[in-house]
């Protein structure tokens, strides 16, 4: 795998501002608040998003593991639906983003999956002619709306608050659009722009672990363990994230861990969007900044 | 009335083409075509009964043709022509079919072969008949050597041709000769410390009377051909007066203007005026421009003012030379892999995390640490890891192997040793030590204590956030498990990359580049110096990575060839070259610019389109593109190459 | 030890395993047919979060894979640890998609594998099968039920609290308007895949 190189180019203002968007099966019940916050916040930039009608699941990693097939036709029908709507989709969980990505590549060049998939789809009466673009928030925001004009609408400056940006791994892995595969700063830029000081995060996407909390969860919560260490080694108020599952495991799991290795983390796990959508000017009830098992407020009342 | 008298011979190859070609069957072809008055077929035709055969019958039967129909032009086409020529006929009355690359060898239908074969021979009949006699020219050859590069490979070849009794100019980028090696400390098997091996070199480089050394100096256009190459030169302006200054130092000490040395790889400082290092040839000082006080405000002059010889010159100016050379030899040199593309390595995140010249300059007692293996922070590291491979024989940077870092990671390992009491892990995937007495090296080494040699590569380097100790990951695949190596040094032993520049510079001297980014030699295994492009030759890394004494033994083999090029005196001219017929030609200059030798040109008294001889490689591009036909490709105009498809149809 | 050993003589007397059979089984999947170009260098253990948990690395997996160990490598505990978070390989020097290797041996060891990770990953199928979407609560009650329904004591705690913040609903899932689409899609794979 090649190492990316930085894509995009900054502000585009005047780019496609508007996307289908794709929330995936996540945010719209564990990850309410990374929905409700995305959405917020695009609104205030200027972006349209239209949920994709009657979406179904992406498959996640687990229908890779399931099946081969399923896992590339299942998501290719929401691509099979968004073709037909001539936009651009914007993703916002990581696992999604990949996934739909995944099955978007075979429709690249003519392999013996593109066709594969093309029969199950033709079976609904559903074709994919050529690949959908498929961007993520994160991009959106830094490329698109551009770092200038987030600046310009920012309203509280999070000035002090530092943040550590844990990625996880999907994100750019084994896809190139990130600007790294192991130290992106796209998620660095949009929350400096915020006004927050990101501290240096090493971990920033080494896997949390995702779906294996579930079967694996002994040695998960290892893994998750020393992500938190670090994060509260360089002094982080908080973590932001940018993918469902990660949050999950670092917020709902913080409890278990702290009891399990005898550590007292307290470090609230939010996404980007939910410190943005702050900065922005909404308030901390529908940014959902209560609702993680630590809740952020604390940090937050300093800029109320 | 009948043309021209073709002799035809046909060659078995042994059994390369007589096994797939009924050469009984195409003999008789051949006999029967017109004009063809002997046809023969016989087992090597390029041995000597072969080519004596050949000889007789030019004499014997009044031959004024020649077809041999046999392997590849480029293995014998020499050959057959000497053997014309020693027979009484023009070597260019000769023509060959390749009926076994491009026939026998293709195929496994003996019938396709048979007519294939058939065609082909008509095909070069065909075009025989119409074949002019050409003469050979030569053109004198002037007798210096352009040697670029003064790294270890220039340095020899400069060298080997000087004491041969003739001229060469070394042209280096640097203030100083040295390159590469001038930065190591120790040098694989035998530990004989760099400098002291080199600089004698270096001296001999400054004090030979047929050695001009143009240091601080840059190439910047090559025009001509072989034996006659025009390249002009930029001597650029030192802002010392050579002549007057000793080397003495003292403006060296007075500068107050401190920036990062290369030569020390980021490691140390220089100052604005400066020399690389202590040991360079020549050993006058340099002002950077870019950096010194006085070109930036005007002000300072300390240097100026403490100098006992009154050397420096601020206003010197750059000199443009203009020489002539019959050979050119290349040797510009490798640049290291730069693991900063590599984020996993924490190469310019972590402190301590170190290339191998880095460490060579952690050794080498004119270091900016004198010779002391120690941390930044000043301390001596309690255990070390060394790292191959890193950024070679990876498909995600360079897929090719770099050839020295095992050995350089087995010296390593012996220094840290012998100048610290660290523990040493070397991660290895494989341990390459090719040459004369490396793997003895080896196996000294790996009886040491306290090294501990791991089959695995180093995937990443950590830091532990609460103690910053570094941590080094890695796989120990013969026993099979996972190990995280607390270390507080890690040296990455970074791969030998072509240099930035390397596309620039091939263009410049008119040679190509290889799919790895190396210069490419004319054949990988028996003509690893000559390019593509006669009289330019390369030596040293930049035509792959190599260990020293390759380097040597290369920069001696370019010098032979140069040798080979000044010492005749003069070079032949190929006469297929491309020719005007000033009737046809209206001066509408559609060929000049296509010509990638810049070859043509307008005779304004005339009107018409010029083509310089000797320049001309004569690969009918011109004759393609000229609209009137006036440009006629000699060898291949249009006439014979109408001919050799009529007989390649003929027979279907 | 004993285990060791038994295993280490089964692999001297099988000197017809047929290696190449399985690497036409992997080349058949996205990103395995570069199998034999592994050297075996073990970055791939290196960069795993997980491998220090696995029994045999995936470096090792790859040389039984080559030695045509397919049973072995089937059973192997190594490919259920698998995040599938793509360090192994971004970082393989000879460009291997080890994630993907990973991902081909789990489709074929699912039809077999008796264990929670294989099951978790049926379930996960069979409820976006139901509903057209994965709900978290309907997915947990099934996968407990299908594994250890005491399990769901253990999720107690934790469940609760995420209804009380609203990331869990216990209502019922209702499926999406293309349910039966994405019947038909499921029914299409399978017919494909020759009713696996």
């Amino acid at each position: 795998m090649k190492v990316a190189t930085a894509p995009g180019t900054e502000g585009q203002a005047g780019a496609a501002t508007r996307f289908s968007f794709f929330p995936g099966c996540s945010l719209h019940t564990t990850a309410r608040e990374y929905l409700d916050s995305v959405v917020a916040v695009m609104g205030a930039l200027g972006v349209e998003l239209e949920e994709l009608d009657d979406w179904n699941c992406c498959g996640a990693t687990a229908l890779s593991s399931a099946d081969m097939l399923l896992s590339y036709a299942l998501p290719a029908r929401n691509l099979a639906m968004v073709s037909e709507l001539g936009l651009p989709l914007a993703v916002a969980c990581n696992s999604c983003f990949v996934t739909l990505s995944r099955a978007n590549s075979v429709f690249r060049s003519e392999g013996p999956w593109r066709a594969k998939v093309n029969e199950v789809l033709a079976a609904l009466g559903r074709k994919v002619s050529k690949p959908v673009e498929i961007r993520h928030v994160l991009h959106i925001l830094r490329d698109t709306v551009g770092l200038d004009r987030i600046r310009a609408a920012v309203k509280r400056p999070l000035a002090g608050l530092k943040v550590a940006p844990y990625y996880g791994c999907q994100l750019s892995r084994p896809r190139h659009e990130f600007s790294d595969p192991e130290f992106p700063t796209e998620m660095d830029e949009v929350l400096a722009v915020a006004g927050c000081e990101v501290v240096r995060f090493d971990r920033k996407t080494k896997c949390c672990g995702g779906a294996l909390m579930t079967t694996k969860e002994d040695v998960v919560l290892e893994i998750n363990e020393q992500l938190l260490r670090e994060a509260a080694t360089r002094g982080a108020d908080l973590i932001a994230v940018c993918c469902p599952m990660c949050q999950m495991n670092l917020d709902a799991y913080q409890g278990k861990i702290n009891s399990r290795f005898g550590t007292r983390y307290e470090l609230p796990v939010v996404y980007f969007s939910q410190l943005l959508g702050f900065a922005l000017g909404f308030d901390e009830a529908v940014m959902g900044l209560a609702r993680g098992f630590v809740p952020a407020t604390k940090h937050l009342r300093k800029y109320a | 009335m009948a043309g021209p008298r073709v002799g035809v011979y046909l060659c078995h190859c042994g059994s390369n083409i007589a096994d797939k070609v009924d050469m009984d069957a195409l003999r008789e072809f051949a006999a029967a075509l017109p004009d063809v008055v002997v046809a023969r077929d016989y087992k090597y035709m390029c041995s000597d009964p072969g080519q004596d055969l050949i000889k007789a019958d030019i004499k014997e039967h009044g031959l004024e043709r020649v077809v041999v129909a046999s392997c590849s032009p480029r293995m014998h086409e020499p050959t057959f022509k000497r053997a014309c020529l020693a027979g009484g006929l023009n070597p260019y009355l000769m023509e060959m079919a390749n009926i076994r690359e491009q026939c026998s060898w293709v195929t496994t239908d003996r019938e396709a072969a048979t007519r294939k074969a058939k065609a082909l021979v008509h095909s070069a009949v065909n075009k025989v008949r119409l074949l002019e006699p050409l003469q050979e020219s030569s053109v004198p050859v002037e007798p210096r050597v352009l040697v670029v590069g003064g790294g270890i490979a220039g340095i020899e070849a400069a060298l080997k041709i000087a004491e041969a009794g003739h001229k060469v100019v070394l042209v280096e980028r640097e203030p100083s000769i040295g390159g590469n090696m001038a930065k190591l400390d120790k040098t694989f098997p035998t530990l004989d410390c760099a400098a002291c091996i080199l600089t004698p070199k270096m001296v001999s480089v400054a004090q030979n009377p047929n050695i001009t050394l143009l240091t601080y100096s840059e190439v910047e256009k090559v025009e001509g051909f072989v034996g006659n190459f025009t390249v002009t030169i930029r001597k650029k302006a030192r802002s010392v007066d050579e002549k007057l200054c000793n080397g003495c130092g003292t403006c060296q000490e007075k500068c107050p203007i401190k920036v990062p040395n290369e030569f020390e790889e980021g490691l140390g400082m220089r100052k604005a005026i400066y020399t690389p290092f202590p040991q360079a040839v020549p050993n006058k000082p340099v002002i950077d421009r870019a950096n010194c006080t006085y070109y930036k405000t005007g002000k300072c002059r300390v240097c100026e003012r403490f100098c006992p010889p009154q050397a420096i010159r601020f206003d010197q100016e750059d000199e443009i030379l203009t020489e002539r050379f019959g050979a050119i030899i290349v040797a510009t040199g490798y640049k290291l892999f730069d693991p900063s593309v590599a984020a996993q390595w924490g190469y310019g995140r972590y402190d301590n995390v170190i290339t191998g010249l880095q460490f060579e300059r952690l050794c080498n007692a004119s270091g900016p640490t004198g010779g002391k293996i120690l941390l930044k922070d000043g301390r001596e590291p309690k255990a070390v890891a060394i790292l191959h491979c890193v950024g070679s024989r990876d498909k995600n940077y360079n897929e090719y192997c770099s050839r020295i870092c095992c050995m350089t990671s087995v010296k390593f390992a012996h220094l840290v040793r012998e100048k610290t009491g660290a523990k040493v892990y070397d991660l290895y995937m494989d341990m390459r030590t090719f040459g004369k007495q490396y793997e003895e090296f080896y196996n000294r080494v790996v009886a040491e204590r306290d090294i501990y040699f791991i089959r695995g590569k180093g995937a990443e380097v950590m830091q532990d956030p609460v103690t910053g100790q570094l941590l080094v990951r890695v796989e120990d695949t013969l026993l099979g498990v996972f190990r995280e190596i607390p270390v507080d040094m890690v040296i990455l032993n970074a791969g030998i990359s072509p240099r930035p520049d390397a596309q620039e510079v091939a263009q410049k001297f008119g040679i190509q580049r290889s799919a790895d980014g190396f210069f490419l030699e004319y054949h990988l295994k028996l003509e690893p110096m000559k390019t593509a492009n006669e009289g330019v030759f390369v030596a040293g890394t930049c035509q792959s990575p190599k260990d020293i004494p390759d380097t040597v033994a290369q920069g001696a083999g370019a010098a032979a060839e140069a040798l080979k090029v000044i010492l005749l005196g003069q070079v032949a001219v190929t006469p297929t070259t491309a020719e005007v017929q000033e009737s046809l030609c209206s001066g509408c200059r559609v060929c000049i610019p296509l010509c990638p030798y810049s070859a043509i040109s307008l005779d304004e008294a005339k009107g018409v389109a010029v083509v310089n001889q000797a320049l001309c490689k004569g690969c009918g591009t011109c004759a393609a593109s000229c609209p009137s036909g006036a440009m006629r490709a000699k060898h291949f105009d249009n006439r014979q190459l109408l001919a050799q498809i009529e007989g390649v149809c003929a027979d279907d | 030890m004993e285990q060791a050993e038994a295993r280490a003589l089964e692999v001297i007397r099988q000197d017809a395993l047929d290696a190449s059979a399985f690497l036409d089984e992997l080349a058949g999947f996205p990103g395995g047919d570069k199998v034999k170009n592994c050297m075996q260098c073990g970055v791939c253990t290196a960069s795993c979060p997980l491998s220090f948990k696995m029994t045999e690395t995936p470096r090792k997996i790859m040389e039984m894979i080559k030695a045509g160990l397919r049973d072995q490598v089937l059973a192997s505990d190594t490919m259920w640890y698998c995040a599938s978070c793509y360090a192994c390989s971004v970082r393989c020097p000879q460009g291997i998609s080890m994630a993907d290797v990973m991902y081909a041996l789990r489709t074929i060891a699912i039809k077999t594998a008796r264990n929670l990770s294989a099951a978790f990953y049926q379930t996960f199928k069979d409820s976006v099968r139901r509903y057209g979407r994965m709900h978290e609560s309907d997915l947990m009650i099934r996968f407990a039920l299908r594994t250890n329904p005491l399990s769901l004591l253990k999720m107690g705690p934790l469940g609760l609290r995420m209804l009380m913040k609203g990331k869990l609903s216990l209502v019922p899932p209702t499926a999406i308007r293309g349910a039966r689409e994405i019947a038909k899609l499921y029914e299409k794979v399978a017919e494909m895949e020759g009713g696996a």
